[in-house]
């Protein structure tokens, strides 16, 4: 059995907003954990207390109430943040620095020495594909190269555990490929990543493993491969004719438990459940 | 023990490493050179005084002027400096991945501090240094002018605008807004120049809210203990006689206090922002 990376156990975060201080519950008694060398994925709408849970896990927050453990230790120690790289949603970054100053700086803030930081900085320079603009100010990268300089800053010390917050938000989809490529190769190299996302018809593609939170409330947790297990044992067939239509159309109505649908027909998928789901709670 | 010496050291590279990244980020933005240029042009402006004709006080004039000069440009400039270096990682959103790395709030906050002291040190020698050239180049006796009474000068002052900096750094980490900040340092800096109203007079003694008042104003540094006359420039044998050793005790003292508060209130705003 994989060792607990992660571990929340009945946190919530409550902020106050306003001139009354007026609370607001980000986080409601939230439990889950991650093991490591997995990708797990953060899902839910906004405003669902994805980028809180993930900034708690990073130590940037305090947890109003609960406890997170980060390989046996509290989140937010100065031991745990050596070993966690961190990517925040808005890839706002120095912009008076170039690509290369910023990792140099980052590398330096970790305390690694000036021969290895170099070292770390052209490899993850050559991961992320930023090699040929390290010079340029960050000033002029665009979306997709601030994304991927997040993730590159993320992995400069060499982490074991990534906190990825909204990565691949606003990116096209050759960059969003290139991107779930090289986090594929993260895991494979024993990584473990936690990744927040929207995106609930890409990420269970991706994911080993993910949970869908709503307002504040883990709604489900799923593990990917189940979860398109269930959804993915679709067969299509093309090119049939009336005839051969006919014949599969029987065949299939002599196997128990399936059905035939139209072409057409949309097919349910996690974003059509998660809505049924967040309806049937909201009605409640 | 050597685990407190080797954290010690490793917090000491992050400040240093952290002074130097706030160091490039302010001499890297235009609005600092356009700033500096605007003051040494205020201070290259009193060559104008030549063609006014103000009989032996003209070398007075400027060194007042000079002053003058010093004491508010300076204020403004590292109250703005400070406020702005504090608040901008919140304001362009680059706080949350440097607070992601092993660095502790009083660090962030002393690398700050240590930033705008280089920063302040710098622009005060350039502010000193011109004065200096002006009352050269007027002065009708050069050979009496007194260049370590200058030095001195300048020195004392960036001693003053060091605690004006942790003021400013405390009032950013404790209030949100950029422009109140400022505003409430600018007002402490009031109060520190007007400090001579509460403990002056003796028509206070009496007075119910005297001893509330003077402890107030303790809060807030005395400025009248960084000043000494200009004609300590002009001549030999007017060197004040302050008590340095006093003073740099003093201004560590306040410094200490302020950045301590700063680091709570970093901490404080850090882990209550709104995601």
């Amino acid at each position: 059995m994989s060792e607990i990376a992660v571990s929340v156990d009945s946190v919530t975060k409550d902020f106050s907003a306003g001139l009354r201080l007026r609370k607001v519950r980000a986080l409601d008694s939230l439990q889950l954990k991650v093991n490591s060398g997995q990708i797990y994925g953060l899902l839910g709408p906004n405003g669902s207390g994805k980028s809180t849970l993930i900034k708690l896990m990073a130590g940037l927050f305090q947890a109003s109430s609960g406890h997170i453990r980060i390989f046996e230790q509290c989140a937010g120690s100065l031991k745990n943040r050596t070993r966690i790289g961190y990517m925040p949603d808005q890839p706002n970054y120095e912009r008076f620095l170039s690509g290369c100053e910023l990792l140099k700086f980052y590398a330096r803030m970790h305390g690694l020495p000036a021969k290895y930081a170099q070292m770390r900085m052209e490899i993850v320079l050559n991961l992320v594909d930023l090699q040929s603009v390290k010079h340029r100010k960050i000033g002029r990268y665009s979306k997709g190269m601030l994304q991927r300089l997040g993730l590159a800053q993320a992995m400069i010390h060499e982490p074991d555990l990534l906190l990825l917050d909204e990565p691949i938000s606003g990116m096209d989809p050759i960059a969003h490929e290139a991107m779930l490529k090289i986090l594929s190769e993260l895991r494979d190299a024993g990584k473990t990543i936690i990744i927040s996302s929207h995106r609930l018809d890409l990420m269970p593609r991706f994911c080993d493993r993910f949970a869908l939170m709503y307002r504040g409330r883990l709604l489900a947790e799923h593990f990917a491969n189940r979860w398109l297990a269930q959804t993915d044992d679709r067969v299509t067939i093309t090119g049939l004719d009336t005839d051969q239509r006919a014949k599969v159309a029987q065949l299939v109505a002599g196997l128990e438990g399936t059905c035939l649908a139209d072409g057409n027909e949309a097919l349910p998928n996690l974003q059509d459940w998660f809505l049924q789901t967040v309806r049937a709670r909201d009605q409640l | 023990m050597r685990t407190l010496c080797l954290a010690s050291f490793r917090s000491c590279q992050r400040v240093y490493w952290l002074s130097l990244h706030s160091v490039l980020e302010v001499i890297r933005q235009r609005f600092f050179w356009v700033v500096l240029g605007m003051i040494l042009a205020l201070f290259m402006s009193s060559a104008l005084l030549q063609f006014i004709d103000l009989s032996d006080q003209n070398t007075k004039f400027i060194a007042d002027f000079g002053v003058g000069m010093i004491q508010l440009l300076g204020t403004l400039l590292v109250v703005v400096l400070s406020v702005q270096l504090f608040s901008s990682g919140f304001e362009t959103g680059t706080i949350w991945t440097l607070l992601s790395k092993p660095m502790l709030a009083w660090e962030y906050v002393v690398a700050k501090f240590c930033a705008i002291q280089l920063l302040m040190l710098v622009c005060l020698t350039l502010m000193s240094g011109t004065l200096a050239w002006q009352l050269y180049l007027h002065a009708g006796a050069a050979d009496e002018l007194q260049y370590l009474a200058i030095v001195g000068y300048g020195l004392l002052q960036w001693l003053k605008f060091s605690i004006f900096s942790s003021l400013a750094l405390m009032l950013a980490a404790l209030f949100r807004q950029t422009l109140l900040a400022i505003m409430l340092t600018l007002l402490c800096v009031l109060i520190s120049h007007l400090r001579v109203v509460v403990w002056g007079p003796s028509s206070w003694e009496f007075h119910e809210g005297a001893s509330w008042m003077r402890a107030i104003s303790q809060c807030v540094p005395d400025n009248r203990l960084f000043q000494f006359p200009t004609a300590a420039f002009l001549g030999p044998g007017e060197f004040p006689s302050l008590n340095y050793l006093m003073l740099i005790v003093y201004a560590l003292t306040y410094c200490a206090l302020y950045l301590s508060v700063a680091s709570w209130g970093f901490r404080k705003r850090q882990l209550n922002s709104i995601a």
